[in-house]
């Protein structure tokens, strides 16, 4: 039996990836018969009614224009493009050649303008917003960018709130992150590197960072595992994070995400890459190490004391948010002798009347809470509302009238919540080890919560993401950068020096420059 | 072996030493007890010094090898005997780990309970820390650390108002013996000493200096708990069985009517510190008989001997006992701190003679 087990499992692992097969003649050159050109182009596409083609005749040469419906803005295809090419100055008897000359060098059909050779690469400029030229007699095609899709606009970002400060953050299209990174960093130094990524959707994504801060070989790291990235379609920024991480199925994440471009260039600054993938406002940082999650671009905003107190707070909320119903169930469980008089004749008579042990009742208690969270977030707006008053009525008041739970629980519950959305980039390793605590606790206690604690904080310790220890700077401990982990010093200070992912205690990134 | 510096090496170390110290076994040790042991940790740093010092001579002509490597290049028979004395030794550290661990839990904190799931969770969260790597704990230690320090603090303020120094009394009130015998036991019990010699080579640091400042790290710790015991219970605490841990039930903090869960918690966390830094010892050793691709299963079968024969030895007590004993004449530590490393360097002094005839 186990050798027939083993032999099912290695042809599972036998099944690699497959990329799809391109469309017959996608990749084939362009021809110089235009009439050829549009048969084979309607022919790729099916002849989708998105496709939009006129033509039209330039210097006596005939051309045709494609676009992709609603992908281009036609206030600017006419002012750019038609109405230059119409007003040409092109003599009747003009050959392609010179019509591709004066395309190329003696009109500015558009900034972003590049030739191409391929029906695969024209169907990539239209599907990106791109009006394709493509001139009789030549076998080549002209495409000019003139975006014109609708997107959202700019907006407070909805994942990452702050009292003071920008209120931008990322949108959809890549291209509008990239000059709101551009506008805070006016410098030469601020590299953009676009690749394509996804074989069926090539997604463009761009990598952000500081040529003369980031590390050479951190770089070619970063770029060597998104090559490496065998996906068919990449629709979100999540798709490419367990490529990045060293182990992807540990608690803690090793890829941080922002929607906000000044968190993105303060932390290129430090000699992070950030990742932008189009078509989602949410960048990726790397390396994210595990003081990240409880820094905040408020933090850098406040005054000094006052940062600093929050910071506490933050560290304070992680481990009450994950401990607390664990350690509770586990003292009233097996160490009731441990509360203070007075705390204990409170927690039995309320468990006197309940009927279900403490461990039972923490973990329902907690899976309701879970449910109404994530229909809260599911629910339509209008009806969202209606998820706040249920939850009051059946947690708060129903379930301890009834005597299903007791009130300590329900307060119990009520703090572990509150602490849990003060560390929002942490919630879902705070979720899992919240009910793995409260099961650790209800069946071995202080000792057993001890021992999850251990191997916790142990397989935090052993990440490594991009080659800087998850714990650094606290563990392996360096006193400079400790400056900005549990406290937060003056500006007057932290200004001096930039301190550089590279230079953290126990780092194997070198300090190679690009 | 991985690469650690030495602060972070000499930390893990500091928190294995301080393990004995929480869990003191009754009926084990005849050190010296109560103010004697004041005088007997005096003698403690000197002799730890003077123990090392050969060694540290020896090893200092052979830079970037540690001690098994170092007994390869002179023999593959030597590079055998003494991977696998080594590894003996590190796995009966990790069992007598486990056993005082077990016993102390069953004996004092839960009564009623059976010492299997204690002995088995307890081994099994030491492998998973092993499987992570030595890196992973030495940072993790850096942390417990900073718990124990905090756990310390908070035991002794609470503690502050009941202190009377009526309970000290003249170290050597019993004569000078045993106040040597008590240093003399001290160093025996300080494993640690051996993994010095094995880790030297791999440590980013200066050696000595952390060497030195370990020594009178744990000089510190244990004279500022045995005068904290001593001026809160007495000469009471010389009758008990675990004083630190009574000293603790007796602590009270704000709201807090007892401290020992603290106390519990933290040293949990150091005894998985200590076991699976010499379960790690172990395995290296036997990876040198044996192949470091069968680590894993070489972990697997080091975690089911730790588990199986601290089991054992947690029912058998009189063998316990015997054992321990045994390990408190010093001779296990005094072979591989200090015969191992002089028989080594004659090795070669005798083929050199041998070439020349």
């Amino acid at each position: 039996m186990f050798s027939f087990l083993k032999k099912k499992v290695r042809q599972e692992k036998r099944r690699e990836y497959q990329p799809p097969s391109p469309v017959p003649g996608e990749n084939e050159r362009l021809v110089a018969s235009l009439s050829d050109n549009m048969i084979k182009i309607r022919g790729l596409c099916g002849n989708s009614s998105d496709l939009t083609d006129r033509r039209i005749a330039v210097g006596g040469v005939e051309m045709a224009v494609l676009i992709s419906e609603g992908m281009v803005s036609l206030a600017t295809f006419s002012e750019i493009m038609a109405e230059p090419l119409m007003n040409s100055g092109l003599g009747p008897d003009s050959t392609p050649q010179e019509v591709l000359q004066f395309t190329r060098t003696l009109s500015l059909l558009g900034m972003d303008q590049k030739e191409f050779y391929t029906y695969a690469e024209l169907f990539t400029f239209l599907d990106s917003g791109f009006a394709v030229l493509l001139i009789e007699g030549e076998a080549l095609g002209v495409a000019c960018g003139m975006q014109g899709f609708s997107f959202r606009s700019i907006s407070e970002p909805s994942s990452e709130v702050n009292v003071r400060g920008s209120r931008e953050g990322f949108v959809e299209p890549m291209r509008i992150n990239m000059t709101m990174i551009r506008r805070r960093i006016k410098s030469p130094a601020l590299r953009f590197e676009i690749m394509s990524c996804g074989v069926r959707s090539k997604t463009d994504i761009c990598l952000v960072y500081m040529s003369d801060t980031v590390s050479g070989s951190l770089l070619d790291k970063v770029r060597g595992r998104l090559r490496s990235a065998k996906l068919d379609v990449v629709l979100e920024s999540g798709y490419l994070e367990p490529f990045l991480e060293e182990g992807p199925l540990s608690l803690f994440p090793g890829v941080g995400t922002t929607e906000r471009p000044d968190t993105l260039v303060a932390k290129i600054c430090e000699g992070r890459v950030a990742v932008l993938v189009d078509g989602t406002p949410f960048a990726l940082i790397t390396p994210y190490l595990f003081n990240e999650n409880f820094q905040s671009i408020d933090d850098y905003t406040h005054r000094p004391y006052y940062a600093t107190f929050i910071r506490f707070l933050k560290y304070a909320a992680f481990f009450l948010t994950i401990l607390l119903p664990g350690a509770y169930v586990a003292l009233a469980t097996f160490d009731p002798e441990l509360f203070p008089n007075a705390l204990l004749f409170n927690i039995a008579t309320s468990e006197e009347s309940t009927p279900f042990p403490l461990m039972f009742e923490a973990l329902i208690i907690h899976f309701i809470y879970e449910l109404m969270r994530e229909a809260g977030l599911r629910l339509p707006r209008p009806i969202g509302h209606a998820v706040s008053i249920v939850g009051a009525l059946v947690i708060g008041d129903a379930a301890v009238t009834a005597g299903l739970i007791g009130a300590p629980m329900v307060m119990v519950v009520a703090v572990t919540a509150i602490s849990s959305f003060v560390i929002p980039t942490l919630y879902q390793s705070i979720t899992v080890l919240r009910f793995a605590f409260i099961l650790i606790g209800g069946t071995l206690g202080v000792f057993g919560i001890t021992l999850g604690l251990t191997a916790m904080l142990c397989n935090l310790c052993a990440k490594r993401p991009m080659g800087i220890p998850e714990t650094a700077p606290a563990s392996p401990f360096s006193a400079y950068p400790m400056r900005d982990i549990f406290t937060r010093v003056s500006w007057r200070t932290l200004g001096q020096q930039q301190l550089q992912v590279q230079d953290l205690p126990g780092s194997e990134v070198d300090d190679s420059r690009q | 072996m991985p690469q650690i510096t030495v602060s972070q090496f000499f930390i893990m170390l500091f928190l294995c030493r301080s393990f004995s110290f929480f869990t003191i076994v009754p009926g084990l040790r005849e050190s010296a007890s109560g103010s004697a042991g004041l005088a007997s940790l005096v003698l403690f740093v000197v002799f730890s010094v003077l123990i090392m010092l050969p060694s540290f001579l020896i090893l200092r002509r052979q830079k970037g090898v540690g001690l098994i490597e170092f007994a390869y290049q002179r023999s593959q028979g030597a590079g055998f005997a003494c991977a696998t004395l080594f590894a003996l030794l590190a796995l009966s550290v990790a069992i007598d780990n486990v056993v005082h661990f077990a016993v102390f839990i069953t004996s004092a904190v839960y009564p009623n309970d059976s010492n299997v799931i204690f002995v088995v969770l307890f081994t099994l969260v030491a492998l998973y820390m092993v499987y992570l790597g030595l890196e992973s704990t030495a940072r993790f230690s850096g942390l417990a650390l900073i718990l124990l320090l905090g756990s310390l603090v908070m035991i002794v303020l609470s503690l502050a108002r009941e202190f009377d120094t009526v309970g000290l009394i003249s170290p050597f009130l019993g004569g000078v013996r045993p106040v040597v015998q008590g240093g003399a036991v001290t160093v025996n019990e300080s494993s640690e000493l051996m993994l010095v010699l094995l880790f030297i080579p791999y440590l980013k640091g200066n050696v000595k200096k952390g060497f030195l400042w370990w020594v009178l790290g744990v000089f510190a710790l244990l004279e500022g708990m045995i005068f904290v015991t001593l001026c809160t219970v007495g000469q009471y605490a010389v009758t008990q069985s675990y004083p630190l841990y009574a000293v603790a039930k007796m602590a009270r903090l704000f709201y807090f009517q007892r401290m020992d869960a603290v106390h519990m918690v933290i040293w949990t966390m150091i005894g998985l510190i200590k076991s699976a830094l010499y379960l790690f010892i172990a395995q290296r050793c036997l990876c040198f008989l044996f192949g470091a691709k069968r680590k894993n299963t070489i972990l697997l079968a080091l975690g089911g001997i730790t588990i199986l024969c601290s089991l054992l030895l947690a029912h058998y007590f009189t063998a316990y006992q015997a054992l321990y004993n045994f390990t408190l004449t010093g001779i296990p530590l005094y072979v591989a701190v200090l015969l191992v490393p002089v028989l080594l360097i004659l090795i070669p002094g005798r083929r050199r003679k041998e070439d020349k005839a």
